[in-house]
């Protein structure tokens, strides 16, 4: 095909594809003018594209927590991204809630599967980032948004948490114990967490210590299968070093 | 099968290393070196050993130098100032230097903040700049880290240390480049520039 015809046909091509909601979660060079960019979609899930960093004159927007909407071609596993543009300004994100958010990147990155579709995904992310966004910079505040995205996440892949009924469909009781036992639930135990604490977790006590370490056990045993023996960077990368006033809240305290 | 011969298929696999090159671009590069320029080839290979053998980084600032301390560590003008840059990669340096505008010194990361490529606060030397800030002589550290969200979370970290050993900071602005043109931009930059819009 002839320069001009193929023009014609790109083109073409773009007046058609439709036009898709995505947020980038992480970008690595490719070659001096191209980015592979790890993006997240309503409905498509997350899926890897390539694209360039310039159109035309224009530097493209290629930064994680900020909107954006673009055309993607490519039956292969490796899109290409067509047009993209912002739809939205920057989610204007600070200090500890932008490492917060960049940990939020990572746990997609490392546990939700290349091209898994999924109706939720993308909404719980953006309230995610919203939400880290409004509060104020204080782990109190930040720690439940992250704890409610780590469920909403298990969730979606087919681990949800009851919170309320035990592996045999009775409510949970405050003054009992309960072990999470894979595949069936909370089931009573005579160690393990405490009835109180799940429904505190279910209530959202957050303003509890107890709720909230809790949570953290929690949410990192139920986790901790998927990610398998390669720790999480963000927790390691944070764990010796990270002045007392930004701890991570997905540290241990003595960690 | 491979029609190259060991060494041909050596020097492709060695020339991978490089940005941006994959196995096209190398057997495009060494077959130009082979038929065009082996002189070239040979100072190539001349300068990349030396290089890799000889260049190591600054023991103050952490950028690539012969010495134990580069040109601008071991000038006591400039090793002396109280004024601290703290840039993302020797080629930040440069450009820095290229304005003479500063004449302080630099500490250099060699990368940014970055948990999804394993790029953490020891890779970036923070341990030895927390070091230097200790030392009591910096009045004030300018963040000179990219203005993307690594660059932004890479400031903020560096800017708790200093807070810490109650050292002023400082972020360079950002805004409309000079020769840019407003309809071009993006809306997160025009978005700085207005929020740090100067008085006229």
């Amino acid at each position: 095909m002839s320069a001009p015809c193929a023009a014609w046909g790109m083109a073409r091509t773009s007046l058609t594809t439709p036009w898709h909601a995505a947020y980038i979660l992480h970008s690595r060079p490719l070659a001096e003018h191209k980015v592979i960019l790890q993006l997240l979609l309503p409905e498509l899930g997350r899926l890897s594209a390539v694209v360039r960093k310039r159109s035309g004159k224009q530097r493209q927007p290629l930064q994680p927590f900020q909107l954006l909407t673009l055309q993607l071609t490519g039956s292969h596993e490796l899109k290409t991204i067509l047009k993209l543009e912002e739809q939205a300004p920057g989610i204007p994100l600070q200090g500890v809630a932008l490492l917060c958010a960049f940990y939020l990147n990572e746990l997609l990155c490392r546990v939700w599967p290349d091209n898994l579709a999924s109706d939720q995904l993308f909404s719980l992310y953006q309230t995610a980032l919203q939400h880290l966004q409004q509060q104020p910079a204080q782990l109190e505040q930040l720690e439940p948004v992250l704890r409610q995205f780590e469920f909403a996440l298990l969730a979606e892949l087919g681990q949800p948490v009851d919170w309320q009924l035990d592996a045999s469909g009775q409510p949970l009781q405050p003054q009992l114990c309960y072990s999470w036992q894979h595949e069936q639930g909370w089931c009573p135990a005579e160690q393990g967490f405490s009835g109180l604490l799940l429904q505190q977790i279910d209530q959202g006590f957050w303003s509890e210590p107890g709720c909230r370490q809790a949570a953290k056990k929690i949410s990192r045993m139920l986790l901790q299968p998927l990610l398998g023996d390669k720790p999480l960077q963000s927790r390691g990368l944070f764990s010796q070093r990270i002045p007392e006033t930004a701890r991570m809240p997905w540290q241990d305290e003595h960690s | 099968m491979t029609a190259n011969t060991p060494l041909l298929q050596q020097l492709i696999d060695a020339l991978k290393a490089l940005p941006g090159v994959g196995p096209k671009t190398a057997q495009r590069m060494a077959f130009q070196l082979l038929e065009r320029n082996r002189e070239g080839g040979r100072k190539l290979g001349t300068a990349l050993l030396h290089a890799m053998e000889h260049i190591g980084q600054c023991q103050s600032c952490r950028t690539f130098s012969e010495q134990e301390l580069c040109a601008i560590c071991s000038d006591p003008s400039r090793s002396q100032s109280s004024l601290l840059c703290v840039v993302g990669s020797s080629a930040d340096l440069q450009a820095i230097e290229q304005t003479g505008q500063f004449d302080g010194r630099y500490f250099v990361l060699m990368g940014q903040l970055s948990p999804l490529d394993g790029i953490g606060p020891a890779e970036l030397g923070l341990d030895r700049l927390e070091q230097q800030l200790a030392k009591g002589d910096v009045e004030e550290v300018i963040l000179a880290t990219n203005p993307t969200m690594e660059g932004e979370a890479t400031a903020y970290y560096i800017a708790e240390l200093c807070h810490r050993q109650q050292i002023s900071v400082s972020r360079l602005a950002q805004g409309v480049p000079v020769g840019g043109e407003l309809e071009y931009l993006d809306g997160s930059t025009l978005s700085h520039a207005f929020s740090g819009r100067k008085r006229f």
